[in-house]
């Protein structure tokens, strides 16, 4: 008896000094890669971390002029504002149903054109629409609003060929059902082509010998995209999935805030514009604080969850 | 090889620019050589009375992102005539809350800082004594004490004035119209609103341009909701706000006459003659229906019927008669304009910029100066045979620029003294327009609550004044009636217009 | 010997050449309006309700861009900003991408959470204004180009795209002598040249783009490069928070044309980084790799 328990603690003493040797030593092995990290965490440090104490500021009702240690301390009052506001819920839903028709129709659009795109074998055609597809990106939302109202109003060309059809005016710009669609339709213009980019990238890293192999086996294209293309891209999707999810509650001020107006405000009035407004009027810093805390606060929690469940799923996810 | 020596090149011309721009040091208030002549209450400074030139630095408004610079003659100028070193900073105008809240944030704001007028942030500054009070002050000065008192009045926040206002004329707000298609109708310029129903009518039905397609409409609107407002006061309403038999301060979509307006517009809605998605329409395309010939009716600023004008002229090569101006005809109860609040905003003295009292006083002194005849012309014009040329009249014809090079030297321009600007060269539609400045004063109805402040206007109002202009535009776009748009009214006292309308009233009565 | 392709294949590549081609005018078209616009006379851009061939060309637009400093001096601060900030976020980003991509290293995850933590989280306008002015960088390129040097969401991709590359790569590093950092810059780096090329091409797009930080960190207008400037000549016409038409009187807006060259001035270098850069978008970099 004695001796067996004599021989457990030298057994644990020696697991605990392999495990310093193995820590000293994994530490000086991997002294540089130590090194490497200095630039980027003071990076962090400086530029992002050390900024965090501003969301102080959404308990006080602060003051530029008097500053931080001078503006009043104010508890709650802008979260117990925010959160009793009559248009609470009509702002949750709107903000979260623009972002899930998002999430379900513009999040595929680049990895559906991603995947096309790998499919045209002339490297000519393929280069060209690449290059071209990207460019709505770089439009501002003020010019895509103003290209929407001159196409998609009452006596615009789309109109036009509705009435020619021999069907009623759609009022696209003006109307509570048309206005999810609209925008989801401008950001799939917008952002798809730029999107592909790193699924392209993710792409462009498989072996083509994988290919052969498989065309060898005698698989279809079908059964190449399934097995071969997909898998490779697989993670990127995932880790792009989950980024996008820690930013439910956003929805992109400037488009938003551009198609809004008063025929469509109850399925346009979102989180975002009506920070802005409240902003505005009180030149209120700590309010849209508030709110960004709150926002900030849900996005983690989603984050942490996917991230769990995808590792669940045997990905590798973020962290 | 080649594409590297050449971004080689533009990374060397491009750190050339970097290491000449070195940290702004320019961000210092006004400094004084203490002489005794600057000691005293200031005469306007015809001579040079400082050892060295007092420093001035202002913070102005660009619109353009390309604003004046301080090498040019019109800042040189400016220099001479003051006798103040003079800096120059700008904000940009789509920007501005934010660029005003981070200065204020990092202390560095410039002595003398333009205001666009008094939302709730600007409010708070002052009343945390940001901005210096010069209520005490500004009357020393001959010339800013001639400011206008009512105006005064106007940008006044508690009683106390934190600045000189940026003047604009009261006046200003009229329709500009299409004279040729009123002629080609054989119609006369409108006396009442019923009339101007009747020429909106004939311009959307009776093919005004005589092209012999259905291809017109009357009047474009857009999400602004200025020509809206206007025709509510034609129509008898108050000016945003007005007193109730009880002496009341109440809104003026509470009233009979708003209904009454709003059944008007709806009218013109529903019969095609305004565009029918005006709600969605951003101000920045609401000029281009006009100018195209489609509408023939703008509702604004009367100096938009010049500025069609000269599009026609200059760009559209269509001759010199096709717009025309004239004030908001008569409606109900009588003509009623609905003046501009005669100013936009103030120059303010900030405290950052102007520590001790002497600097505030001096930076009073160089807005006086600017409100000589001299400086006046300046800012407004420019320097003569630079910018602008003088025929044999006297009178001014400014030159044109690719980009304008005196872009925000206006923009901290208070022109409190009337009277004494050149007079331009202008054309008989600009004619008619200072004729109408004029003719519309009488017939201005004030905004009692102009000069008062509500703390829950501040919190809330401009949401709460969402939902009542969201509520008129789907009223007249038949998404609710009038039942569904008192509703919204009732709605508004109770989630915190009570509130308002009792803070204004108590705030009325103590200043009356 | 070619392989014979299915009925359903051909159908399918046609649909997808066709499908393709459209979606790509439909993004392009737009563009060539604007393009269109530029060099055109007022009077066709009033008249014409959408073209890609001006009736008449005119320079005129153009002109007003190069009647002043001003345009082409913030279009070389855009330059210098977007090349020098590109490379400084690239040095930053992979060399903290590469260590936190090894599972095994110590720390990592207490690392990899603070990371992730600014995802949602952030200072605000405020409080990074009061850093960065502490720092004394108001009004220098170091505040248009530090505090955008490392992107949360560019660095936990590029970090998984390292977790991608076999373990058999480095080992062979490893037995041949090379340490972490020698491995990293001879091994790593150049298999990741596809990723590479698109970070460095979306830090350039950032850099070019971003007008938020000249906003509130530049107060010397002559420092403002273009993007700020672009954007307000955009927004122009729409005034102050109230909407009321800008004092007219005192400001003359600039022409339609010159709006649209100053668009067209704005966007198109950086349209261009693109093409240059999509030849790394090779496949079949590994190979040989293992095999050598």
């Amino acid at each position: 008896m004695n001796r067996a328990s004599i021989q457990l603690s030298k057994d644990k003493k020696a697991l605990r000094k392999a495990k310093r040797e193995f820590n000293i030593t994994s530490i000086r092995k991997d002294v540089w890669l130590y090194i490497l990290l200095i630039p980027g965490v003071l990076h962090f440090i400086i530029f992002k971390y050390l900024p965090m104490w501003g969301v102080l500021i959404a308990f006080q009702d602060y003051n530029a002029y008097l500053g931080f240690l001078g503006s009043p301390w104010v508890g709650f009052k802008h979260f117990i504002d925010f959160f009793s506001n009559p248009d609470f819920t009509r702002l949750l839903s709107n903000t979260l149903l623009i972002s899930l028709y998002n999430l379900a129709f513009g999040f595929p659009a680049p990895v559906i054109m991603a995947l096309l795109l790998n499919e045209i074998r002339s490297q000519w055609y393929k280069r060209s629409i690449q290059t071209l597809v990207y460019i709505p990106h770089f439009i501002s939302w003020v010019i895509i609003a103003s290209l929407t109202y001159s196409l998609f109003n009452s006596q615009g060309v789309v109109n036009k060929y509705i009435i020619q059809m021999g069907n009623n005016a759609i009022p696209f710009l003006t109307s509570d059902n048309t206005f999810r669609g609209m925008i989801i339709g401008q950001t799939i213009w917008k952002e798809t082509g730029f999107g592909t980019i790193i699924y392209l990238a993710a792409l462009s890293g498989v072996d083509p010998q994988l290919y052969e192999a498989a065309v060898i086996d005698g698989a279809n294209r079908f059964k190449q995209l399934w097995h071969i293309t997909l898998p490779s891209i697989k993670s990127t999707v995932v880790t792009l999935l989950i980024l996008r999810l820690g930013h439910v509650l956003d929805n992109g001020f400037d488009q938003i805030f551009l198609m809004s107006n008063s025929l469509n405000r109850n399925v346009s009035d979102v989180f975002d514009v009506y920070v802005y407004t409240i902003g505005i009027t009180r030149g209120a810093f700590s309010y849209s604080t508030a709110v960004g805390l709150f926002k900030g606060i849900i996005g983690i929690i989603l984050i942490y969850s996917a991230n769990y469940l995808a590792k669940k799923a045997g990905e590798s996810g973020l962290f | 090889m080649k594409k590297l020596s050449a971004l080689c090149i533009i990374l060397v011309l491009v750190l050339a620019l970097a290491a000449c721009t070195v940290p702004d040091s320019g961000t210092g208030g006004t400094s004084t050589q203490p002489t005794k002549a600057a000691q005293k209450d200031k005469e306007p400074a015809k001579d040079k009375v400082a050892e060295g030139p007092k420093k001035i630095s202002i913070l102005a408004i660009t619109f353009t992102g390309t604003p004046i610079e301080e090498n040019e003659p019109a800042v040189l100028a400016l220099e001479e005539l003051t006798g103040y070193d003079v800096s120059l900073q700008f904000l940009l105008n789509s920007s501005y809350e934010d660029q005003l809240n981070t200065r204020m944030a990092a202390g560095n704001l410039p002595a003398l800082v333009a205001i666009t007028g008094k939302t709730p942030s600007v409010i708070s500054y002052c009343r945390a004594g940001a901005f210096w009070d010069i209520t005490d002050h500004y009357k020393n000065y001959p010339n800013l004490k001639q400011a206008n008192e009512i105006v005064m009045n106007n940008i006044s926040i508690d009683g106390r004035i934190y600045g000189i206002y940026r003047a604009r004329d009261l006046g200003r707000n009229g329709i500009s119209y299409r004279k040729d298609w009123l002629e080609n109708l054989g119609l006369e310029e409108p006396k009442t609103m019923d009339d101007l129903y009747n020429v909106m009518y004939a311009f959307t039905h009776n093919d005004p341009d005589q092209n012999g397609q259905d291809d017109t409409y009357a009047m474009t609107w857009c999400k602004w909701f200025g020509p809206l407002d206007q025709i509510a006061v034609a129509f008898g309403a108050p000016n945003k706000w007005g007193l109730n038999d009880n002496g009341e301060i109440i809104p003026y979509f509470d009233t009979e006459e708003y209904m009454e307006s709003m059944r008007y517009m709806k009218k013109l809605y529903d019969e095609g003659l305004i565009n029918r998605d005006y709600a969605a329409m951003e101000t920045s395309d609401w000029t281009k229906d006009f100018q195209n010939s489609k509408s023939g009716v703008h509702i604004d600023v009367s100096d938009q019927a010049w500025r069609y004008q000269k599009k026609f002229i200059e760009e559209l090569n269509m001759g010199d008669d096709i717009v025309w101006v004239m004030g908001m005809p008569e409606g109900p109860k009588g003509r009623r304009v609905q003046p501009t609040s005669g100013h936009a905003g103030f120059v303010a003295i900030s405290k950052d910029g102007a520590p001790k009292e002497q600097d505030m006083l001096d930076a009073l002194n160089f807005l006086d100066i600017c409100n000589t005849k001299e400086g006046q012309n300046l800012l407004n014009y420019g320097v003569e045979g630079v910018h602008y040329d003088l025929n044999e009249k006297g009178e001014l014809k400014r030159r044109t620029f690719g980009q304008d090079p005196l872009e925000g030297f206006n923009q901290f321009m208070t022109n409190v003294v009337s009277g004494q600007l050149l007079r331009e060269q202008m054309s008989p539609v600009q004619i008619r327009r200072e004729e109408v400045l004029i003719e519309n004063i009488p017939f201005c109805i004030a905004n009692p609550a102009e000069p008062l402040t509500s703390n829950t206007y501040a919190e809330k109002g401009a949401t709460l004044d969402e939902k009542i202009s969201d509520a008129r535009n789907q009223f007249i776009a038949g998404q609710i009636d009038e039942a569904g748009f008192k509703a919204v009214v009732a709605d508004w006292y109770a989630q915190g217009g009570k509130a308002i309308c009792d803070e204004y009233t108590a705030a009325y009565k103590a200043a009356n | 010997m070619k392989i014979k392709r299915s009925f359903a294949s051909i159908v399918f590549d046609t649909f997808n050449y066709v499908f393709l081609g459209a979606f790509a005018c439909a993004t392009v078209l737009p563009f060539l309006y604007v393009l269109a616009c530029s060099f055109s006379s007022e009077k066709e851009i009033l008249q014409r309700p959408f073209y890609i061939i001006p009736r008449h060309i005119s320079l005129s637009a153009y002109e007003y861009i190069f009647s002043s400093i001003t345009l082409p001096r913030a279009f070389l601060i855009s330059i210098f900003v977007t090349f020098t900030g590109s490379a400084i976020a690239m040095f930053f980003t992979l060399t903290m991408a590469y260590p936190l991509s090894k599972k095994n290293l110590l720390g990592r995850n207490v690392l990899l959470g603070m990371v992730s933590f600014t995802l949602v989280f952030g200072g605000g306008m405020i409080p990074s204004f009061l850093v960065i002015k502490s720092l004394g960088f108001i009004d220098t390129f170091w505040a248009l180009l530090l505090p955008g040097a490392i992107s949360t969401w560019n660095l936990l991709v590029i970090k998984n795209f390292f977790q991608e590359i076999p373990q058999e790569m480095e080992d062979s590093a490893r037995v041949d002598g090379c340490n972490a950092l020698g491995t990293f810059v001879r091994i790593v780096l150049p298999l990741s040249m596809p990723v590479i090329a698109t970070f460095t091409l979306f830090y350039a797009v950032g850099y070019w783009n971003d007008y938020r930080s000249s906003l509130l960190y530049t107060t010397d207008n002559k420092k403002w490069p273009l993007q700020l400037v672009l954007r307000q000549i955009v927004l122009m016409a729409a005034g102050n928070i109230d909407g009321a038409t800008f004092d007219a009187a005192y400001t003359q807006p600039p022409l339609e044309a010159s709006k649209n060259a100053v668009i067209i001035f704005g966007t198109v270098p950086i349209l261009l980084v693109y093409p240059f850069l999509q030849k790394h978008f090779v496949k079949g970099i590994m190979i040989g790799a293992i095999k050598g």
